[in-house]
This record gives structure tokens, C-alpha cells and sequence, in this order.
């Protein structure tokens, strides 16, 4: 009985400590940054694609749609993936041609992303500017990489987190919701969890790989010529620095998920991963992906979320933890 | 915690999982179920079925695409896919090629159809273009279907003199047709893989 005891509140402990972790109101002010710098990385990558649209996204473009609709793995469901030949019929209907159409539909995104930056109207401006990126990577999927994986997940998560509570539009308007509350910790602490695990299975998949531990996939990633910056064939001579770099890359990114959970090492973990970043941007120039990961680890576990002020609503506030953070 | 929330953070831990699940890249239902097609548009549209296996296990050699062009009175000029207006749209148009090697032969065979159409757009006079897949690196001993096998050289076989080079890999020649949309079969040379 003492032991069944026992079980049951070493049970509601750690159901209380979850709770406290996953729900403890914080400050929205780590998503407002979240927002921000992606909708600034997505907002630059849109502008320097911006004269190449029809190449990249159009009917007749590099990968003509018929292609990218039914010739790819996914055409057996293609009907559940959002295409820009689904507005063929829109596009007539408005006295469109095709290439007015995809540019109308870039042009939509761009909008939507600078209602995001802003935050203006800022639920609804996610909403678009998620599905027109899965429309616009569905119309290219051979020419999208790993910035475009990560702008879906971002603007997916975006979707349900409280955006628009600071330095926004809708926050001077005050419309944009509660400053601290616990939507912005769940929030938080899931864009923490995702990044943390992305870190892991990405380590784990390099350091399964003889490259990164002699230094062979540094050697390879920086001279080839899709991505070299510089001429770095003189890293032959010198292999001792990729191999270095190379046991750093796999070590950090197992380590981060460790790392992050410690208020003493997470800054260091997480300047070291910015670090990473800022040399995949310099060496292999790319700049937009390396651009969205700092905003990533940025907002998610550089600015502080500890509640700021008492300004919350009742509406998106659950009273226990109003309680929690009167104590 | 309110129901609210406490609903909220159901579908949360459910979502989490099933990215812990995509990026150790194991499928939770076969997709020939109607639960499994929902699933897979799911973590299709949600991003939770990316495995994040950035340059995994390790770095691959780099294909490319080069354009030969011949117009009516047989004179003949190159091009490539950096005609982007920026680094960014460059990446993107370049790294085509390497898809080439990720989808099967008649897959293939449409991405180049499509490229060597974007390529009569692009120079009106153009005839025909070959469509010619390259590979950054050395040849290694054997091939396969007469395509050569590539790898990058080692640091090691770099310092004893091995140098990468674009390497002919396969390519189709296509013509335009009298529409100047579409585009035939020419010449195939060492396609399909």
C-alpha cells in the first residue's frame, strides 16, 4: 500500500513538473523574434527568387509542372498536395495568364510575409504565407532544399503560437493577445524540442558516415563546386583542420539536445551552433539556410521567456498558472 | 490546466512524435490505408516527415547539366543552368541535376525533357540540344550500363595528384517540335542508367 502510495505521488510530481515545463505562462517575446527573423529570411529569399519566378515556380519552367504534379513519387496523392496548376481555373477565370498567375501568387506570398514581419493581422497572415510556401515548393520540388524544409516546419508551428503578443502591429492595436501566457510556453518549448531533436538525428546520421570522422565530407562540402565560396583545395595539405571540424560538426549537434536542457551550457552550445551556421553561410554561401537556423536557435533558446509584466487576458490564460505565477 | 490546453497538448506530443518517428525515418502506417494516406499528407504538409540528414552519412559527388545547342546552319554553342539572377536562384536551378540521380530512369528522362524545353525557350534558334548529365570527380574501376562510376578524390589521392574533372556520365539530344513546346528523343547516349 505504502509502495502503491508512494508510485502515485512520485506520479503526480512529475505530472505536476510537466505541467510546469510544457504550460508555465512565458513571455511572447522569444516568438515575436521567431517571427520576425523568419519572416526578414523568408522575405530575402523571396526577393532574390523574385526575378527567376516563372524559371523556378512557372508551368514552363525549369521543371515544367506536368513533371513536378505527375512525375514525382507523390503523384499517386498528388490530389493532397497543393499545386499551382490547381488555380489553372482561377487564373482563366480572372483573365490571367499563366505566368501573371504565379507571379500573382508570389507577389500574394511576399504580402503575406510582410504582414507577418509586422504583425499585422498576423493569424491570418501565417495562415497564407503557409500555404502559399507549400504551394510554391509543391510547384518545385526539385529545386527546394534544406531552407525550404525548415521554412514548412517553421511556418507549421507558427500556425498555432501566439505571434502577434509583441512587437507588433496588433500588439499596439491591442489585438494581439496576451504578452505572457501559457500558449506562448507551449509554443516555445515545442520549436525548442523540434530543434533539439533535428540536432540529434542530423548528428547522428553525420557520425554513422566514415566522412565526418576523417574529415573527408569538410574536404568534399567546401571544394565542390555547387558550394565552394573559395578555393579551399589547400585543405588537402592540412587534413588534420577538416577532420577537427568535421568531429566538432557531430559532436556539437549530439550534444545540443543535452546541452540546451542546462542554463550553464546552453549559451555556450548554442553560440557554438551559431558559430556553425555562420561558416556553412561564409563557405558554402548558403546564406538563407544558415540565416533561418540563427533565428531559429536565436529565438528559441537565446531571448529570455521569463513572464514580463502582468499585462494578460483571461481568454488565453489558464488560471493555475496565473496562480503559479502570483506564487 | 484548462481542456483547452490540455487538447492543445495532446495533438502537440502527438505531432512531436511522429517527428521523432520521420527523422529516424520510420513509417507509422503503410500508406496504402486510408489512416496511413492521412498520415502521410500530414507529416507531409506539417514538414514532420523531414529526416534532417544534412550531407548524411556523407557529402556526394555533384551532377550537373550542360546544354549543347546546334542551330539550322550546324553551328553549336554551350549553356548551363546559371541563369539565375541571383546566388540563391542559382543554387536552386543548378542543384536540379542532382535529383536526376534520386528518381528512377523514366522520371529522369522527364526532368531532362523539361530542361531541354525550358533551354529551346531560352535559344529560339537552337534546333536541338543535347542534354548531357555530368559528374564532378574522378572515374573509378567499372561502370554501370556504360555509365562510369565517380567518386570525389580523397584528401589523400588529391595530395598524390588526382584531380576532379567534370565527367560525361549520359545525355539525351531533343528536338523541338513544330509547336516549339514539347521536345522528341534525338539520341540517347547512355540513358537510361
Amino acid at each position: 500500500m505504502i509502495e502503491r502510495e508512494t508510485i502515485k505521488r512520485g506520479g503526480r510530481r512529475v505530472a505536476a513538473a510537466m505541467t510546469e515545463f510544457f504550460t508555465a505562462p512565458a513571455s511572447a517575446k522569444p516568438l515575436a523574434v521567431f517571427r520576425i527573423g523568419l519572416a526578414a529570411v523568408l522575405l530575402a529569399q523571396a526577393f532574390s527568387l523574385a526575378a527567376n519566378v516563372t524559371d523556378l515556380f512557372g508551368r514552363e519552367g525549369l521543371i515544367q509542372w506536368d513533371v513536378t504534379y505527375d512525375g514525382t513519387d507523390r503523384s499517386a496523392m498528388a490530389w493532397a498536395y497543393p499545386h499551382l496548376s490547381w488555380f489553372d481555373g482561377l487564373f482563366a477565370a480572372l483573365g490571367l495568364s499563366e505566368s501573371t498567375g504565379v507571379y500573382v501568387m508570389f507577389s500574394l506570398y511576399v504580402t503575406s510575409l510582410v504582414f507577418l514581419l509586422v504583425g499585422f493581422k498576423t493569424r491570418a497572415a501565417c495562415i497564407a504565407t503557409f500555404a502559399l510556401q507549400l504551394i510554391l515548393s509543391n510547384s518545385s520540388p526539385a529545386t527546394v532544399y534544406g531552407v525550404d524544409s525548415f521554412a514548412r516546419v517553421s511556418l507549421f508551428y507558427a500556425l498555432w503560437m501566439p505571434l502577434g503578443a509583441v512587437y507588433s502591429i496588433d500588439a499596439i492595436l491591442q489585438r494581439g493577445g496576451a504578452v505572457n501566457s501559457s500558449a506562448a510556453r507551449i509554443g516555445l518549448r515545442f520549436l525548442q524540442l523540434h530543434m533539439a531533436l533535428m540536432y540529434l538525428a542530423s548528428g547522428i546520421g553525420k557520425g554513422m558516415g566514415a566522412q565526418w570522422w576523417n574529415g573527408e565530407a569538410i574536404w568534399r562540402a567546401v571544394t565542390m563546386p555547387e558550394l565552394a565560396q573559395y578555393d579551399m583545395l589547400w585543405l588537402a595539405n592540412y587534413p588534420w583542420l577538416p577532420i577537427f571540424l568535421g568531429w566538432a560538426t557531430v559532436i556539437l549537434e549530439v550534444v545540443y539536445i543535452a546541452a540546451v536542457c542546462s542554463r550553464r551550457t546552453r549559451l555556450p552550445i548554442v553560440l557554438a551552433v551559431i558559430s556553425m551556421h555562420v561558416g556553412i553561410a561564409l563557405f558554402l554561401g548558403l546564406v538563407s539556410f544558415a540565416s533561418l537556423m540563427i533565428v531559429l536557435n536565436v529565438s528559441a533558446f537565446l531571448i529570455p521567456s521569463e513572464p514580463t509584466g502582468l499585462k494578460q487576458t483571461a481568454a488565453s490564460f489558464d488560471p493555475q498558472s496565473m496562480v503559479a505565477v502570483a506564487a | 490546466m484548462s481542456t483547452r490546453i490540455r487538447v492543445f497538448m495532446f495533438f502537440a506530443i502527438g505531432h512531436m512524435a511522429l517527428v521523432a518517428l520521420g527523422m529516424a525515418h520510420i513509417g507509422v502506417l503503410p500508406t496504402t490505408t486510408i489512416p496511413g494516406k492521412a498520415l502521410r499528407v500530414y507529416t507531409g504538409v506539417s514538414g514532420a516527415d523531414k529526416g534532417y540528414g544534412f550531407f548524411a552519412p556523407g557529402v556526394r559527388h555533384q551532377e550537373r547539366a550542360v546544354f549543347l545547342m546546334t542551330d539550322a546552319e550546324g553551328r553549336q554553342w554551350e549553356g548551363d543552368l546559371g541563369f539565375g539572377e541571383s546566388a540563391e536562384a542559382n543554387l536552386r536551378l543548378g542543384s536540379t541535376a542532382n535529383v536526376l540521380r534520386e528518381v528512377d530512369d523514366e522520371t529522369a528522362f522527364h526532368f531532362m525533357r523539361s530542361m531541354a524545353a525550358k533551354m529551346f525557350q531560352r535559344h529560339p534558334t537552337a534546333q536541338t540540344i543535347k542534354v548531357q548529365v555530368q559528374a564532378y570527380g574522378i572515374k573509378l574501376p567499372g561502370a554501370s550500363n556504360g555509365v562510369p562510376a565517380i567518386d570525389f578524390p580523397t584528401m589523400a589521392e588529391f595530395r598524390s595528384g588526382k584531380q576532379p574533372e567534370w565527367i560525361d556520365l549520359y545525355s539525351l539530344t531533343f528536338q523541338a517540335d513544330e509547336a516549339g513546346q514539347t521536345v522528341a528523343v534525338l539520341d540517347n547516349q547512355g540513358m537510361l542508367k
